[in-house]
């Protein structure tokens, strides 16, 4: 918790929480990045399960460089974002599950992508998906959509927090903005 | 929905998948257009176009909803007024495709190749999908502001 609260108030997450540009600027950063990522998933996914036969899965090996820039973009910021607000997002269910999600979403997508690789799709662009191809793609569609609504919950479930922490503390007696509690110069 | 706390979160997470969808389906259909990927036939890509549409309009009802629990707090902004210009303008540029470009493009052969207008449209596409990527991010940045030099 210690290192926590240092990485907090360390300058990178000082400027994130409290300038006014420096939260929403990450957050773009996060949008983009979830835009590419899950954006591709959705599609590889919809290939596999039968949609727009004519695009060849192969491709999507080359989409993936897409992806994988993007899911560093995401990873950074993320870091970031966390580095912002470390001690209570350690304690926030649905941060936590998010990053289960997206542990689980990665791991479908590579025993997908492992599937699809060592099938009959490699050779035969045009074939059939294996039934086991099919049931990992609906995985992916599972856990990457949830990573998103997990995400979307974590910035409400952390406002319920630190309103709940306001009302708590005796000494504040005004709703302090969200971020300012910390009395950092700006 | 201003009353239940959950509802509009949920709203939100169905506006991002729907981002998702719209902008991955549209992404993949503009970079082909644009030339990459070219062992994607050009009429097997264009049949993402529908799960654009379909992310548009999930989006366009989820932004219908937010818009409707709070207008005043939307209409006034910079920032609003910016995301819906350009969504405006993305979806001219996406209908004169349709109509104009698509309609060719649907019954060519597996080999053909889109010529520089088509290039252009796809170009300022994806452009004008990421602003709108941009600027819905930072509508809560620039609420209750009627300025981009006040917020």
């Amino acid at each position: 918790m210690e290192f926590l609260k240092w990485l907090e108030h360390t300058g990178i997450g000082e400027w994130i929480r409290t300038d006014s540009f420096g939260f929403p600027l990450i957050l773009c950063a996060h949008s983009i990045g979830l835009a590419g990522v899950v954006g591709i998933v959705y599609m590889l996914s919809f290939r596999v399960l039968g949609y727009s036969k004519g695009i060849p899965i192969a491709v999507f090996e080359r989409i993936f460089y897409i992806a994988w820039a993007a899911f560093i973009l995401n990873a950074v910021s993320g870091v970031l974002l966390f580095i912002s607000n470390a001690t209570h997002l350690i304690v926030n269910w649905t941060f936590l599950l998010k990053l289960i999600l997206i542990a689980a979403g990665g791991i479908s997508l590579w025993a997908l992508w492992s599937a699809l690789m060592g099938g009959p799709e490699r050779t035969t662009p045009q074939g059939m998906v294996t039934r086991r191809g099919k049931a990992l793609a609906v995985l992916c569609l599972v856990f990457w959509t949830g990573a998103i609504v997990s995400g979307r919950y974590i910035a409400f479930t952390m406002a319920e927090a630190k309103e709940k922490e306001l009302m708590d503390s005796t000494s504040v007696s005004t709703k302090a903005p969200d971020g300012a509690k910390s009395g950092a110069p700006r | 929905m201003r009353r239940d706390g959950w509802l509009f979160p949920a709203c939100q997470a169905l506006h991002f998948i729907g981002m998702s969808l719209l902008f991955g389906a549209i992404g993949l259909v503009d970079l082909r257009v644009l030339g990459f990927f070219k062992s994607i036939p050009i009429p097997a890509v264009l049949k993402l176009i529908p799960i654009a549409i379909a992310g548009f309009a999930l989006n366009l009802s989820t932004g219908v909803a937010f818009l409707s629990s709070n207008p005043y707090q939307y209409w006034p902004s910079p920032m609003f007024k910016l995301k819906m210009a350009v969504i405006v303008w993305a979806g001219v540029n996406a209908l004169y495709f349709t109509f104009a470009e698509h309609r060719k493009l649907a019954h060519v052969g597996a080999d053909f190749e889109p010529d520089f207008q088509s290039r252009v449209l796809a170009g300022t596409s994806i452009v004008f999908w990421l602003i709108v990527i941009l600027a819905g991010r930072l509508l809560p940045t620039f609420e209750g502001s009627t300025s981009f030099l006040d917020f």
